[in-house]
């Protein structure tokens, strides 16, 4: 059809983006990117950027940490992985910090922990006792990755609420 | 899409977030996960799989980009690179998943919106949706894909998903024709009133 050909030559104007403005508007309501999926994706690229063991939480003390919530208990988690296990404990401090104690077991050389949050990275060293501390962190959903000295893979534990 | 030709099209900025990315700014690629996710998602569920298969394939997308980040010599070209491996990864997990190997472009019914949605229930886009329903489902996969990028975006994604402009510039296209000149004729439509 002519019409067709003639129109399908011509440039887009503000009719064409309209019309595909309200495609996307019906899709986004009606088949939304799952809730979840970006942060899937983030956290299998760093898992595969480190090579790392991802840990397994174990443990949920005081609430659940995968649920989002206000909590104004301390709460500890429970990891392990093959090479290393790790406790860590959140004390609230305000709305939008806690502290972090950390306890990393079944690993002789030094440990560094990072803290992966949504806006940047937190470093800490552990302590010849396997203790380390992060204060103030904020608040949010964080990845902790921990890196043993030497030619160990590196452990990630799962996205978790602190 | 924006009705502005200044706008920066999703290319460009993809291709800003890939080259900081390359250039070792590890937070860079959460960028583009988050730049990028939406258009490939729509580009998966296009071709009619259940919201599992379009979220494997996605996923081993992205993990794909990795690996092979070396090999895609043009930044710019990383958003059509995706959305290309995004249309094979659905096709591949959909078939191990043990669906029908069928054309996939050619069963959308698993991923119609149900005309009740919220967006619906504005007479003209009522309308709007009849004929974008009845467009070959080709058209409906493109154009699908197409409104989730931006306009200067057009030739590029046209071109990863094989169904290229043939001409220079941002034109309509086929698909966009079709729709309009079906929009023209039905007289339940009103002209422009979305």
């Amino acid at each position: 059809m002519s019409t067709d050909r003639d129109l399908a030559a011509q440039p887009l104007d503000d009719f064409d983006s309209t019309i595909l403005d309200t495609i996307a508007e019906v899709f986004r309501a009606a088949d939304p990117v799952p809730a979840g999926l970006t942060e899937d994706i983030k956290f299998a690229l760093t898992v595969q950027a480190l090579h790392a063991e991802v840990a397994e939480l174990q443990r949920v003390g005081a609430e659940s940490a995968l649920a989002r919530s206000e909590y104004t208990h301390t709460q500890t988690l429970t990891f392990s992985a093959e090479t290393l296990s790790v406790m860590v404990t959140m004390s609230p401090i305000d709305a939008d910090e806690v502290r972090v104690d950390g306890w990393v077991t079944g690993h002789d050389s030094p440990v560094r922990v990072e803290i992966r949050t949504s806006t940047g990275t937190i470093t800490a060293e552990v302590d010849d006792d396997g203790r380390f501390t992060v204060d103030p962190a904020p608040r949010g959903l964080v990845r902790f990755v921990f890196l043993p000295e030497g030619d160990v893979r590196p452990v990630i534990t799962p996205t978790v609420e602190i | 899409m924006s009705a502005d030709d200044t706008v920066q099209s999703l290319a460009t900025r993809a291709a800003s977030s890939f080259k900081a990315y390359r250039d070792g700014d590890v937070g860079a690629m959460d960028q583009l996960v988050e730049l990028l996710t939406p258009v490939l998602w729509h580009t998966a569920r296009a071709q009619g799989v259940p919201e599992g298969v379009a979220q494997d394939a996605v996923q081993t997308a992205w993990l794909r980009l990795v690996e092979n980040s070396e090999r895609i010599k043009d930044p710019q070209a990383v958003m059509g690179w995706l959305i290309v491996t995004v249309r094979r990864e659905t096709w591949r997990v959909n078939k191990a998943a043990g669906r029908e190997d069928h054309d996939l472009d050619e069963n959308l019914t698993d991923t119609v919106p149900d005309p009740s949605t919220l967006v619906l229930r504005r007479e003209g886009h009522r309308v709007l949706w009849g004929h974008f329903e009845d467009l070959p489902p080709k058209c409906q996969a493109l154009l699908r894909v197409i409104a989730f990028a931006e306009r200067p975006d057009y030739a590029a994604v046209s071109e990863a998903l094989k169904m290229p402009m043939g001409s220079i510039g941002p034109t309509r296209g086929r698909c966009l024709a079709k729709l309009r000149t079906a929009l023209a004729n039905d007289p339940t439509w009103e002209g422009g009133a979305l």
